[in-house]
């Protein structure tokens, strides 16, 4: 058992600071080493794309469920066995489950009128001069809404979580056909929608 | 089969971040594309909460209520 002072450095993935990035997989393996410095820069790096995947499915509480999301990742990193890939597709997998537990606890609950989570953090940097920047982000959220559950689980796990077709069929259970299919169908209704909008 | 010319490879190349060059009538859904991508990228993690420090091991336990 390592002391808590030697478990706060990390054993091969040093952080030199301004100008060097650590590879994920070293900073997954010292993390599970046991190293809370690692998996500190490993939330870091990755805890805003599952934020703004948890809010793009409107999440009530994204910011939380992020960090659920990463209590479960550090409790069962000891049984992860993979590269940086793997493990970006095993991150989304936790939550996208945590997504799903979300909505049905919210199903069971009264709507709460406006309440469609929390918009900090979204719209910063280039894409602001981007049409869509000048939307509200809830017209761009009630856009994707559109979208039937699966076609709207492929969208966001391709573009959001930047997972590729076989790792998005994987986590859903289906052929890459299928989720081929569905994403094209998605991007035809997208496009569609966008046609009659006045913005676009 | 084509949704309004919008092509499975089509659909593919946007996903994946393509640019699809001559292909204004997609202009839409590329910067939707784009867009959603980016949020992703520039949103900062939220900060970590009193659990998950706690169950690094490098903060004091949470408080109960």
């Amino acid at each position: 058992m390592q002391s808590t002072d030697e478990r706060t450095q990390p054993t091969s993935a040093p952080d030199t600071g301004v100008g060097h990035v650590a590879p994920l997989a070293l900073l997954v393996d010292d993390a599970r080493a046991g190293c809370p410095r690692a998996f500190e820069q490993i939330y870091r790096r990755l805890a805003g794309h599952v934020s703004s995947y948890l809010r793009w499915h409107r999440a009530s509480d994204p910011d939380g469920l992020t960090n659920d999301v990463f209590a479960q990742v550090h409790r069962k990193l000891p049984e992860f066995e993979g590269d940086d890939q793997r493990f970006r597709s095993w991150l989304f997998t936790i939550a996208h489950h945590r997504m799903i537990d979300d909505r049905r606890r919210a199903s069971r609950q009264p709507p709460v009128q406006g309440d469609v989570g929390n918009d900090e953090g979204i719209g910063c940097g280039d894409v602001e001069e981007d049409a869509f920047a000048v939307m509200a982000h809830d017209q761009v959220r009630d856009l994707v809404a559109v979208l039937s559950p699966d076609q709207r689980d492929v969208v966001l796990l391709r573009i959001v979580a930047d997972l590729s077709v076989d790792e998005v069929a994987r986590m859903l259970g289906k052929r890459e056909g299928a989720v081929k299919a569905l994403q094209h169908r998605a991007l035809a209704t997208l496009r569609r929608h966008l046609e009659g909008h006045a913005l676009v | 089969m084509t949704f309004l010319d919008l092509s499975p490879r089509d659909a593919e190349d946007i996903l994946d971040g393509g640019h699809l060059p001559g292909r204004s009538d997609l202009a839409c859904v590329l910067e939707l594309a784009a867009f959603m991508r980016a949020t992703g990228e520039v949103e900062p993690a939220p900060p970590m909460r009193a659990e998950l420090i706690y169950l690094l091991g490098v903060g004091a336990p949470p408080a109960t209520n």
